[in-house]
């Protein structure tokens, strides 16, 4: 239960600092959000000041950006209790309702890449230890190298390649492979490294010795092995498509988290950012609270290092 | 062998961008007018040239007059002066790698994009260098709460997607200035050193040579510094390495989304915004790629470990 509170504690600190950030940051928040409304233009002496003054007494005014900022602070992260990220300041729309829209592709996005980066990955992993040799080293090699290759180019030649005549789902595919190319990667060389580990293992000698052929020893017990560690790599990973997930979006036209939060910095939709921004951490926090779990029912010795810990 | 690659290709890349303004300048290097001869009126502003741009030049010079040209007659900046704006020009004599949508040559703005990934790798990497080691040479040495606090931190630090923070800051606090965003891409790669450092501090102050000074006198503070510090070097060489990695990629996709370098400078992740705005026209998308990627292989070969076969 302590995780949860944490999780929620590091979710409500990173609202605190946002709105801190937003306060601190030149500029009245009605002036700003006037801005990003687009109701002032951003540095224009040809509009009269009584105007300008009026245009953001209105826009303060029909936000609460006129009260205190403690008092405003106090009411946005109480609002965050019932999931109610505000109003966007581009045009009043809850944003909630927007993020709930754009939901539903990032997280599709996210888990597609991530289920093909680790069944790549995996999947190298495992013929890298069963054929040691050139194989293991060419993936290797390959493994090194590729985590030099700027996603944003290879997303692009991609969309190149395959945008003509491609579904929607089809692009969908492209997307999802673009942004798993290079945690496929990572994964291949952890997962190279602690399956060698494993049939290396006194206890990979005990297992041989009853009879198991390489394979069975390779694919049974030392991926059976290695699971707790490959879990606790793919929750870093997650942390990376997200990030990833703002290029990629961007590239295949998307409509999800990353792209909502890019088009809102770049207007400065204050709002937008915080909930766009709360909510990939909810998304981080979550998959890292069901890592733990997995982990733990993975791996019976950290069961029994925090006997009494647990939920 | 491929690590001489690297450092060639680096080498190449760092010198273009040191020189990016002699390499391509819609100014002259050397220019005799008018009975007077100007030195380096690419980089220096006299009064008398106030202004005055390739095809100005060209129109007030007479017999007696010459100028030594950079090799790419155009800024990064400067768009066509005479005759029509071309934009998304396809490579031509005048425009080697065409024009982008702004009309400006994507030459020249390859060679000054190399300015860019220059400063955001040298600036990360030297941040995460040194504040990531001193945070984690603190760690080792103080122990304790100390260690445990600082870790904390970086695991905190380190949990956080990199880009998203980085937009997000810019869209709450507003356009920062480019010291801001090399900070900020910095940032989780100091996390990441100061645990690398620390875990191989750690391990050097628990060798028997550690145990061999303290039992002749020396303090703590001593041990890590003159004994346990010089075996750490090759751990921190490689993190660095990595961190400047990190920046060329971070760098280009920020700006590629808009939130790196500020406009009008000249950026390869700025390119790739071009393509991708432009129905991915090659020149736009083909030679900033192959740079982003080819800088990022070559510090990633540098940064991998020597002995590893």
């Amino acid at each position: 239960m302590t995780a949860v509170a944490r999780a929620i504690a590091v979710l409500l600190g990173v609202a605190i600092l946002s709105w801190v950030c937003v306060e601190a940051a030149p500029g009245s928040a009605g002036e700003r959000a006037a801005q990003a409304a687009g109701l002032l233009p951003a540095g224009g002496p040809e509009v009269p000041q009584q105007t300008r003054d009026a245009i953001v007494r209105e826009v303060a005014a029909r936000y609460g950006l006129d009260r205190p900022f403690a008092a405003r602070l106090a009411e946005s992260v109480a609002r965050l209790f019932v999931l109610d990220f505000g109003m966007s300041w581009r045009d009043g729309e809850p944003v909630r309702a927007r993020v709930v829209k754009a939901l539903g592709p990032t997280l599709l996005l996210i888990a597609g890449a991530l289920a093909l980066a680790l069944a790549l990955g995996v999947g190298a992993g495992l013929v890298a230890v069963a054929r040691p040799g050139p194989v293991d080293v060419a993936i290797s090699a390959v493994a090194a190298a590729a985590i030099a290759v700027p996603p944003v180019w290879v997303a692009l030649l991609a969309l190149d390649a395959f945008s003509s005549g491609a579904t929607s789902g089809g692009v969908g595919l492209v997307a999802i492979a673009s942004l798993a190319i290079v945690p496929a990667f990572i994964l291949a060389r952890y997962a190279r490294a602690a399956l060698f580990d494993a049939v290396g293992a006194p206890w990979a000698v005990a297992v041989r010795a009853r009879g198991a052929s390489q394979r069975r020893l390779v694919v049974v017990h030392a991926l059976r092995a290695s699971l707790a560690g490959l879990v606790g790599v793919a929750v870093t990973l997650v942390a990376y498509l997200i990030g990833g997930s703002l290029v990629i979006e961007r590239v295949f036209g998307i409509r999800g988290i990353g792209a909502l939060m890019v088009d809102a910095s770049a207007r400065g939709d204050a709002p937008v950012v915080v909930g766009t921004a709360i909510t990939a951490g909810a998304i981080l926090a979550l998959v890292s609270l069901a890592a733990d779990a997995a982990q733990r029912g993975l791996d019976p010795r950290l069961r029994d290092r925090e006997d009494g810990g647990g939920a | 062998m491929a690590r001489r690659v690297a450092w060639a290709w680096l080498g190449a890349v760092a010198l273009v961008a040191v020189f990016a303004d002699c390499i391509a300048s819609d100014r002259p290097l050397v220019l005799h007018l008018d009975g007077e001869t100007y030195w380096l009126p690419n980089l220096i502003d006299y009064d008398a040239l106030d202004g005055a741009r390739v095809h100005d030049l060209a129109a007030r010079m007479d017999e007696d007059d010459w100028a030594v040209w950079a090799p790419v007659r155009h800024g990064p900046t400067g768009v066509r002066g005479s005759g029509e704006l071309r934009v998304r020009d396809a490579p031509s004599d005048t425009h080697w790698l065409g024009t982008d949508d702004r009309g400006r040559d994507v030459l020249a703005r390859l060679i000054h994009g190399a300015r860019t990934t220059a400063l955001v790798a040298a600036g990360a990497a030297l941040l995460a260098a040194l504040f990531g080691a001193a945070l984690g040479i603190l760690a080792a040495w103080r122990r304790g709460a100390v260690d445990a606090s600082v870790i904390a931190a970086c695991d905190v630090v380190g949990a956080v997607p990199a880009l998203l923070v980085i937009v997000a800051v810019q869209g709450l606090v507003g356009r920062g200035g480019f010291a801001i965003v090399i900070a900020l891409i910095a940032l989780p790669r100091i996390a990441d050193v100061a645990r690398i450092s620390r875990g191989a501090l750690r391990g050097a102050l628990a060798a028997p040579y550690c145990d061999a000074a303290r039992a002749a006198g020396a303090g703590e503070l001593r041990v890590v510094a003159r004994h346990a510090l010089p075996q750490v070097h090759r751990a921190l060489w490689i993190a660095t390495g990595l961190t400047a990695v990190t920046a060329v990629l971070g760098e280009a996709a920020l700006s590629f989304l808009g939130f790196g370098a500020p406009p009008p400078s000249a950026s390869w992740g700025e390119l790739l915004k071009q393509a991708h705005e432009n129905d991915l026209l090659w020149w736009l998308a083909i030679p900033p790629g192959l740079a982003i990627a080819t800088v990022a292989a070559s510090l990633n070969a540098l940064a991998q470990p020597r002995d590893a076969g």
